[in-house]
């Protein structure tokens, strides 16, 4: 028991997570069916499928998030750099601490400033205060590279920037608490395509440091971005199962099983 | 902030690509002229050789630009350029089969020696040779107008072959017995010629890379 209290260990960068026979359900529901996966280190993962195949469930799975929902629940294992992170005594909360989380639609906090929205994770997390929490907001900025454009007017509120921006603030606001792993669940779903590629451009640069999965509807961007790509699809029976997993540059140009080359070429259905 | 990172590493990777492969072909044809001034068999079997390094490169190309089409959507100027690159290559890697003929022909000759002293084949060796490297140039700079005037010295080297031509007649219709030697040489030139119309099909992709036009530029007389 000792073991799964000491949890977390030191970080390791970049961090690798394997998913392991995961199952989730929403009440009575089954979402997905025993999701096999190996998050490489250091590399961007892209999820693709059509609505409803049940990869936004799978990466809320990966921090936690999933049990939020009423009534749902997990089975199965994820493992952050060789730990269970639904092992028994670990604190959730902890959990997506490591494991940070970038939403469809832009949500900075909305009464607080630019500044703020990044400063409140570690402020709260006691990480970081005074000289070096002004330090740490500034990294967290630069590294979303969002620094340039706002470092003469951090007090003004969040929501006052472009969504693009806006996005980028939310990511820089994952990045202050130094995550081990990003989660982004269709980040650019509703940004114009040139916000959307500097996002991508950013998330290339980050994947060094920080193990990358990306939930997106669009399969060009999985195609652009990734290093690795699943493939998921709901079943007759509605639970979405993994079909595919592998490097990019195959999983485009030659796909194995032929639902993913369907679904790729856009024959689908 | 630059956008597009990944496109523009993959395009840059597949220009170093061809310059590399045009590189390769340049020496190709090269040693193939030397080892035939030399009948020199074991430089013409290295050519011979060498020549799977190039389809091999060919290769590498092709598969790199297919997948920069798969993950990058590359749009107007970025889709011909990478359409040009794979018809580029596809015409380097057959000049490069034509100095693999040469290569071979050295091998056929034995012990023969040669019938004569090569004057115009070197000729026409290095014309062809230059008309390739500034084609290739052009290329990188995206310089229609100098591929439109490279192509137009193909001319220079159609003119060549048919002096070749007419000189090793004169020394078949003088002794027949020289005639497969002769026709060695004929071959030897006529694949020279080929390469330089080769240049030509780059050049035309220069342009279309350029300026999105599809156009058949100096069609050679052979």
């Amino acid at each position: 028991m000792a073991e799964a209290v000491a949890f977390p260990k030191a970080a390791v960068r970049p961090a690798w997570v394997r998913v392991e026979g995961l199952s989730a359900w929403y009440g009575r529901r089954q979402a997905i069916r025993n999701i096999n996966l190996e998050v490489a280190p250091g590399k961007i993962t892209a999820v693709i499928g059509p609505s409803g195949c049940g990869k936004s469930t799978l990466v809320r799975c990966i921090n936690r998030l999933h049990e939020v929902v009423p009534g749902a629940r997990v089975e199965g294992r994820v493992l952050l750099n060789g730990e269970d992170i639904y092992g028994p005594g670990v604190d959730p909360v902890l959990v997506r601490r490591r494991v940070g989380m970038v939403f469809q639609r832009p949500n900075p906090f909305p009464t607080m400033s630019v500044f703020e929205n990044v400063a409140i994770g570690p402020r709260l997390n006691g990480l970081a205060k005074g000289a070096e929490l002004e330090e740490l907001v500034v990294r967290s900025l630069k590294l979303a590279a969002l620094w340039d454009e706002v470092k003469d007017k951090l007090n003004v509120p969040g929501t006052s920037l472009s969504g693009g921006q806006q996005q980028r603030l939310c990511i820089a606001r994952a990045l202050a608490v130094n995550p081990e792993v990003l989660l982004l669940d269709e980040p650019t779903a509703a940004l114009d395509p040139i916000s959307t590629l500097k996002i991508e451009d950013l998330l290339r640069q980050l994947k060094a440091e920080y193990t990358i999965v990306i939930v997106t509807h669009n399969m060009q961007q999985a195609a652009r971005v990734s290093d690795f790509t699943a493939f998921m699809l709901a079943g007759e029976d509605q639970v979405g199962e993994l079909v595919e997993f592998g490097p990019t540059r195959q999983l485009f140009t030659n796909p194995k099983d032929p639902r993913t080359e369907a679904y790729i070429t856009g024959r689908f259905g | 902030m630059t956008t597009r990172v990944a496109l523009e590493e993959g395009l840059r990777a597949l220009e170093d690509g061809v310059v590399e492969l045009a590189s390769m072909v340049d020496k190709a044809i090269e040693r193939s002229v030397e080892a035939l001034k030399r009948l020199d068999q074991e430089e013409a079997k290295k050519v011979i050789r060498d020549d799977l390094l190039i389809n091999k490169k060919r290769f590498e190309i092709e598969e790199q630009a297919i997948e920069l089409i798969a993950t990058q959507q590359p749009m107007a100027r970025d889709l011909r350029r990478i359409i040009a690159i794979l018809n580029i290559i596809v015409d380097l890697e057959r000049m490069a089969d034509h100095a693999e003929g040469i290569a071979k022909i050295v091998l056929m000759h034995q012990d023969k020696p040669l019938l004569k002293p090569l004057i115009d084949i070197p000729r026409m060796a290095d014309k062809a040779r230059d008309m390739l490297r500034r084609s290739i140039d052009a290329f990188i700079r995206r310089d229609a107008e100098a591929a439109y005037k490279i192509a137009a010295e193909d001319d220079e080297v159609d003119a060549l072959y048919d002096q070749v031509y007419r000189e090793l007649l004169t020394y078949m219709l003088q002794d027949p017995r020289t005639i497969d030697r002769a026709t060695w040489l004929l071959w030897v030139a006529h694949n020279l010629e080929r390469i330089a119309d080769r240049v030509t099909n780059i050049c035309e992709r220069v342009i279309y890379d350029v300026t999105g036009r599809m156009e058949e530029i100096n069609v050679s007389k052979y």
